[in-house]
């Protein structure tokens, strides 16, 4: 069958919600201000980013702005001498921000510690002189396993800071994966705690590290670092060992700055996995710094005043970007939390909001959902007065989920801004500004300097109100430089759609030039000829009460082709039943029409989702098919296991 | 018989439970909770409204009790202190700071009888302040449900034109504006209230008097409709209505009804909504800046 790759689109959603005139006149890019922008970048695209290049501090200045001659390895800013760290930290030593707070961290059990950005710079330097005395160098690859404590980000900027190239790896991962990510990166040293918090646990953290390392490649690993968080008592090995307060306690409190080339590799980051294998994305100093620095600003108007939270883990993109970087780079405050947000109790995140006066909410769609479960009573017992901005990344946001956001966190008056960008990307890509108009569940429109369209498999783009394959038709500078010893997966990402860069999303554009992310390339569904994007699917599933989470797949039917099957879990309070089924049923219709017929839906007490909160489709239709289940080091929870299907199948009559 | 309500802070477990014995007779103290760091009695404190802490002076958690006291120096109503030491050495700290008394433990036969008579003293003009609310207590919550509501107006073909045109005057991102701080005076339980006008979301004609409505409240007015139109109208207000003035600013959501029209609604807990045919949809948009 010839598919040009376009997709239907069936969700209609046509509410379009207008900024309050107030947070227009605050803004710090106006309306105007903002078709300016876009228009310069569009006349000359250089000159914009040159101009953001201008935004930082560089040792020297580049060549020219983008030497794309061996496309698709573009090189931004060749020539350049630079060092994130020395944006995100050194500068503000001598401006007013050396005072500033750089850090808020809160631990689960309620314990605080606070940096400025003068005690955070003295830090990372006192490490930076511990790391270069255990012999590592610029270019050394080292693994960081760690949750979010003020050490994680120490160790990032330290290892940043002499040149060397950190991968954090999500404390929750296994051994196992933890493994395979030091043998792929060639890791000389390991960061790691004895412990943390997590859920009112502890979770011992090193007895995994030592795990990982049983086997790992023999000429890698020389040491580890272990940070004190729980106080347990660890095995330390002889000669290769070392606490963290042992190695800092004698080092200076200054550090020289290791002067980098601008495409130096930064950090290593390991996708999640949703798709297949882990593979390590590669992101270097000078076009990641340009990027990241420029679009968070920009799409987070951040002031002076502003307290600014990200609830990703430092070890996805988001937590690198828009939780460590971006903020410091920015001078602004940020606020960090170790534990669960249920501890000990549903309120735990608002609780932190209202302590500290959060301005601006950066979180995931997975747990906006999640706390939408506990009802409206949790919000209501904390003065979220302070927030101002509110921001969702990670997978679509249902209009539901939006619109919960905006009124019960929001109070109605802050934006919800629904940014759209990977780890492959860095920086955001297609976001709202605080003054954009917003329709729930757009990511509205590319920012200035990123080039986005909607095609189909030929390149060519689709018509208004058409799913296609999402593109990014120009370099950006935050853009990935490569996988990790893999240039042919790096080609293939540009080879897909040809000369463009496709993100395995879906997407269509509404008349008004709006875009609409409708899920993954992989999770589309063929029912008799139409093409439906899950996420459209499960967005419908979302406006009936009854259901708080759901995955739709594509399950292979002898009339159809292929057929929806969807997994729900229910909102307490509800019993899975023939009554439910039939009511699902009719919702659905009545959302998308008489196309997006579902074939069954079952019930499922959890769906199996990456460890970034992200729901593996992919897992749910191995299951199905009896095909392949893939690599599951990304996996949530891998003791996760397909139910009996014949048991639990609720099958349509 | 009101009691004055009692937290034991003492890293000792064999100190507090002595305590709570000794206090179990006492009338008019009643034990309410035991702490072993500064931390959280502060944390208790700002849940419960005590009227006497009985703090250690070294306690668990890195805060000492005369710490504590020194936190404790600026609050009103701030509950009395009775220090407990083996030693004598911190007493004038402790009553620099205003300590009601300084126990010397274990207490000399008869001593607490002197303790409670000054804890009594004080209770005579100690006033109990009821613990803070939490933002939006069970009464107001169940309120909201009820109160939130929408109101919906006609708003006639041959008008829908001018309001367009208003809005677009409103919404005009080019006028380069400052925020105004006009103000309008209001009363209401006998004080007078200055309400911002870009914090009012719409006025609505009551009798002889008039609502203003904010996002959370509405208060009653003595103008009459007509005159608040002539005050607010240079200020992006417009009549929709006979009964109904809109802050054209605070309509804020725009979307597709069944019967192929558009709507218009007001932000707030009572909010407005205004249809606008489906012709003038092309309008609509150049004047969003879609």
């Amino acid at each position: 069958m010839d598919q040009p790759g376009t997709v239907d689109s069936l969700l209609q959603e046509e509410r379009v919600f207008r900024p309050l005139p107030q947070l227009v006149i605050e803004a710090n890019v106006n309306p105007q201000e903002l078709d300016a922008a876009r228009r310069f970048s569009q006349m000359d695209f250089m000159g914009y980013w040159e101009e953001a290049a201008d935004d930082l501090d560089w040792f020297k200045k580049w060549d020219q702005v983008l030497d794309d001659k061996d496309a698709p390895f573009y090189r931004w800013f060749p020539g350049a001498r630079c060092n994130i760290v020395y944006n995100a930290l050194d500068r503000h030593i001598e401006t007013a921000n050396k005072n500033k707070l750089a850090l808020i961290w809160e631990g689960e059990p309620g314990d605080q510690r606070k940096y400025t950005y003068f005690e955070l710079y003295r830090e990372v330097n006192r490490f930076a002189n511990a790391l270069r005395s255990l012999g590592i160098r610029k270019g050394d690859r080292v693994v960081i396993y760690m949750p979010p404590l003020p050490e994680t980000v120490i160790s990032m900027l330290a290892i940043a800071k002499i040149g060397a190239i950190h991968s954090v790896v999500f404390a929750g991962f296994s051994a196992k994966a933890l493994r395979q990510r030091i043998n792929d990166a060639h890791a000389k040293l390991v960061i790691t705690a004895d412990g943390f918090y997590r859920n009112g646990r502890i979770v011992s953290l090193k007895e995994t590290a030592d795990e990982a390392l049983i086997g790992a490649c023999a000429d890698c690993v020389d040491s580890m670092v272990v940070v004190r968080r729980c106080n347990l008592s660890v095995d330390m090995v002889d000669g290769r060992d070392f606490q963290y307060e042992d190695l800092v306690r004698q080092e200076r409190n200054e550090a020289p700055t290791e002067v980098m080339d601008a495409d130096d590799p930064l950090f290593l980051m390991y996708t999640s996995g949703t798709t297949g294998k882990p593979k390590g994305i590669v992101h270097s100093h000078a076009g990641y710094m340009v990027g990241v620095n420029r679009t968070l600003t920009t799409v987070f108007d951040i002031k002076p005043t502003d307290i600014f939270w990200c609830t990703a883990d430092p070890g996805w993109v988001t937590g690198h970007s828009a939780g460590i970087y971006g903020p410091l780079m920015a001078g602004t405050t940020s606020v960090m939390y170790e534990g669960h947000p249920n501890y000990p109790q549903a309120d735990r995140l608002w609780a932190i909001v209202a302590k500290y006066g959060v301005t601006i909410f950066y979180s995931a769609p997975t747990m906006i959902r999640m706390l939408m479960r506990f009802g409206t009573q949790y919000p209501k017992q904390h003065d979220l007065s302070s927030l101002r901005l509110l921001g969702t990344v990670g997978e679509p946001i249902a209009p539901e989920a939006w619109t919960w956001l905006y009124k019960n966190i929001g109070r109605s008056e802050c934006p919800v801004l629904d940014t759209w960008w990977q780890t492959e990307t860095g920086m955001f890509m297609i976001a709202p500004l605080p003054i954009s108009l917003l329709k729930p569940g757009s990511v509205t429109k590319p920012l200035p300097g990123v080039e986005c369209d909607v095609v189909d498999r030929h390149g060519k783009p689709v018509p208004p109100g058409k799913g296609g394959l999402l593109v990014v038709t120009k370099p950006w500078p935050a853009m990935m430089t490569g996988y990790w010893n893999d240039d042919d997966a790096f080609k293939a990402c540009w080879e897909k759609v040809p000369g463009v860069y496709y993100a395995g999303d879906v997407a269509k554009k509404d008349e008004d030039g709006y875009i609409w992310i409708q899920g993954r390339a992989d999770d589309v569904i063929n029912i008799a000829g139409h093409r439906i994007g899950s996420a459209e699917l499960e967005a419908a599933f979302g406006m009936h009460g009854a259901v708080s989470e759901c995955a739709v797949i594509g399950v292979p039917d002898k009339i159809k082709g292929e057929a929806a099957k969807a997994f729900v879990q229910l909102n307490g309070g509800f019993e899975p039943d023939d009554d439910l089924i039939k009511d699902l049923k009719r919702t659905i219709r009545n959302e998308l029409g008489p196309v997006a017929v579902i074939k069954s839906i079952e019930f499922r007490e959890a769906l199996p989702k990456t460890r970034s909160g992200k729901i593996m489709r992919r897992v749910l239709k191995a299951e199905e098919t009896g095909h392949d289940i893939g690599d599951l080091t990304g996996l949530e929870d891998e003791s996760f296991q397909a139910p009996n299907t014949e048991g639990g199948e609720q099958e349509n009559p | 018989m009101p009691t004055l309500k009692a937290l034991l802070i003492h890293p000792d477990p064999d100190v507090r439970t002595a305590l709570r014995d000794a206090l179990e007779e006492v009338a008019f103290i009643q034990v309410l909770g035991e702490a072993v760091t500064a931390l959280e009695a502060m944390e208790l404190l700002e849940a419960i409204p005590y009227g006497v802490f009985f703090l250690g002076i070294d306690l668990s958690g890195g805060t000492s009790g005369i710490e504590m006291a020194q936190m404790l120096g600026g609050r009103k109503n701030k509950p009395a202190l009775v220090f407990i030491s083996d030693t004598e050495n911190q007493a004038y700290a402790a009553f620099e700071l205003g300590a009601t008394d300084y126990l010397l433990w274990p207490p000399a036969p008869g001593r607490m009888a002197r303790t409670m008579d000054r804890l009594q003293t004080f209770k005579s003009r100690f006033r109990e302040v009821p613990p803070p609310q939490p933002q939006m207590d069970a009464a107001t919550e169940s309120r909201d449900e009820n109160t939130e509501q929408t109101v919906k107006l006609p708003l006639p073909e041959e008008e829908q034109d001018s309001f367009l045109a208003a809005l677009k005057t409103a919404w005009d991102q080019t006028a380069n504006r400052r925020p105004e701080i006009d103000k309008l005076a209001v009363s209401q339980d006998g004080r007078t209230i200055l309400i911002p006008y870009d914090q009012i979301i719409f006025v609505e004609a009551f009798e002889d008097y008039s609502y203003i409505h904010t996002a959370n409240q509405k208060f009653l007015s003595s103008h009459r409709l007509k005159n608040l139109e002539d005050r607010l109208g240079p200020h992006r207000f417009f009549r929709v209505h006979r009964k109904y003035l809109v802050n054209l600013d605070m309509v804020t959501e725009i979307a597709s009804m069944p019967g192929s029209n558009f709507m218009l609604r007001t932000a707030g807990r009572t909010r407005i909504e205004l249809p606008i045919s489906r012709r003038r949809i092309a309008e609509l948009k150049k004047i969003i800046g879609l």
